[in-house]
């Protein structure tokens, strides 16, 4: 499993990153971190004749406060930055907690938190080298024309598997993309679409340059939970992330967002309807643990199987909801 | 052990605990000994001893080849999860010395002979936890779950429902093709693996 040809370029401003990205559009590849680029292009998912490695890019690096407490992070800030980070660990603990989840530690120093926003869905018939999916005959993901998960069906079911966006997305995070127009911001959760292949809203010319956490979202308490196997380095299998605002024992304000269940991460919007002004105690984290389990739909796309994935939804959120009530 | 003249024999306590609600088995420590024969190098044989835990504890709680329709689909280190530096729980290595009159110098052996006692030392200590007896390894967190649920009678996670009935059984009870249900026959006309006719290879065994 070798990595194949290409080129390598190496942009000194993001001007002339996007210039690259417009022009080679179709047969290019962004490296940041390089942690899941490298693995899929040995494994041939992606042959691009261009990479474009941003690492020089060091404006978009780093965590910065703004006066009003909203918190600006660049989309090449590596994730054990992040996970020790003063400013985050006191004001958006969920985002250093979710971080600090993320593979093993050689791999945080590496992966950005532009890169696990950005993480291409995972499947078993999908992440696996260009021999063994030749063995099946391709999936829709890429080369083929049927879903081995979903038969029959023409949507990609591969699972987004990314730590950070789902405690983002508790955060109402907003993300910062740059194209040829200039910049736009959207709110992190219209960045995904739903879909396994189309996973995310983001031309090929663009890219993702800021995570902006709103002022309005600092100090809520949170928790993130993460089902693998392993006490490191694996994937989620599933993973609950739950913030909340209280005062005097009632909920303000509670959100619940899920990820590595469905082809996107996604905020459980009813389970705050079901939280806020209640005091809450064992059988309301429980009643919401159920809401999220149905809102889940795991599929065979890892090796655990989607009915244990969905108890453990279940589990996890009753669980994170009483551990963000207490801690 | 295998092929050696001589037969060493070990002896493991495992400590565990068991979450019962995800089903996670963690390993807090082991005691291994291990009859070597004459000790020819004693700080060898501990760490041989240490090793052998480590890969009796991913046997035992982890490591597990998923096979679906002769496509093996974990064919890699990530997805077949051998334990990594996080799980690993304490070792006290006891080394038992014999002399054996075959064997070089009084030597044994010292290395896979070791790994046996791992396996039904962690799943006596889950029984001796939790009560319920597995019978099939690995240990992963949804067997034990499926146990637990099974023991207590309470809505059970069942996993054999809508297994592919045209999987070998043996394969079929192999946990791991549990998770690709609904697929043979059910399949999609286009797909290369669908099988019309009931698979001959290991169809009754």
């Amino acid at each position: 499993m070798s990595l194949p040809q290409f080129k390598l370029l190496r942009p000194r401003a993001i001007e002339e990153a996007i210039g690259y990205l417009s022009r080679h559009a179709e047969n290019v590849r962004v490296l940041a971190g390089g942690t899941d680029l490298i693995p899929s292009m040995r494994q041939k998912r992606f042959e691009p004749e261009y990479v474009l490695d941003l690492r020089s890019l060091h404006e978009l690096s780093g965590i910065r406060g703004r006066e009003n407490g909203a918190v600006e992070i660049g989309a090449l800030t590596p994730l054990s930055t992040i996970e020790k980070s003063e400013l985050l660990r006191q004001h958006y603990w969920v985002l250093t907690e979710a971080a600090a989840t993320v593979a093993s530690p050689v791999l945080r120093n590496m992966g950005t938190i532009g890169g696990n926003i950005c993480l291409d869905t995972r499947c078993l018939w999908y992440n696996q080298s260009l021999t063994w999916r030749r063995g099946c005959g391709f999936c829709i993901k890429k080369d083929g024309d049927l879903c081995h998960v979903a038969p029959g069906g023409t949507k990609c079911w591969a699972a987004f598997s990314g730590d950070t966006p789902p405690a983002l997305l508790c955060l109402n995070a907003e993300i910062e993309i740059i194209g040829p127009p200039g910049a736009r911001r959207v709110p992190l959760s219209d960045f995904y679409t739903g879909d396994g292949f189309h996973y995310r809203n983001l031309h090929n010319n663009e890219l993702v340059t800021r995570v902006l956490l709103p002022a309005e979202s600092a100090d809520y308490r949170g928790v993130y939970r993460k089902l693998r196997v392993r006490g490191s380095i694996d994937y989620p299998l599933a993973g609950v992330a739950v913030a909340m605002r209280r005062s005097n024992g009632k909920l303000l304000d509670a959100r619940l967002a899920m990820t590595a269940v469905n082809p996107a991460p996604f905020l459980v919007q009813r389970a705050g309807e079901m939280l806020i002004g209640k005091a809450v105690d064992e059988t309301l984290a429980e009643a919401v643990g159920d809401l999220a389990a149905r809102t889940a739909k795991p599929l065979t796309t890892s090796a655990l199987t989607p009915e244990y994935r969905k108890e453990m939804i279940r589990m996890f959120t009753k669980r994170a909801v009483l551990a963000a009530m207490n801690n | 052990m295998g092929p050696s003249p001589a037969y060493s024999y070990s002896a493991q306590v495992a400590e565990v605990s068991v979450d019962e609600d995800p089903g996670e088995v963690t390993v807090h420590k082991v005691w291994a000994a291990h009859d070597c024969g004459r000790a020819l190098n004693p700080v060898s044989v501990e760490g041989q001893i240490i090793g052998s835990v480590w890969m009796g504890m991913g046997q035992a709680l982890t490591e597990e080849m998923v096979w679906k329709d002769g496509m093996l689909m974990n064919a890699g280190m990530l997805e077949y999860r051998s334990p990594s530096s996080v799980e690993s729980p304490d070792v006290e290595p006891i080394i038992v010395e014999s002399v054996d009159p075959e064997g070089p110098f009084g030597a044994k052996e010292c290395s896979e002979g070791s790994l046996a006692a791992t396996i039904p030392a962690i799943s006596n200590a889950i029984y001796d936890a939790v009560g319920v007896r597995l019978h099939e390894s690995p240990f992963t967190p949804e067997r034990v779950l499926a146990a637990l649920r099974a023991k207590t009678n309470a809505n059970s996670l069942n996993m054999t429902d809508g297994v592919d009935p045209t999987s070998p059984v043996r394969f079929r009870e192999h946990g791991g093709s549990l998770c690709f249900k609904g697929k043979g026959p059910d399949r999609h006309r286009l797909d290369a693996a669908r099988r019309d006719t009931p698979a001959l290879a290991g169809g009754s065994d």
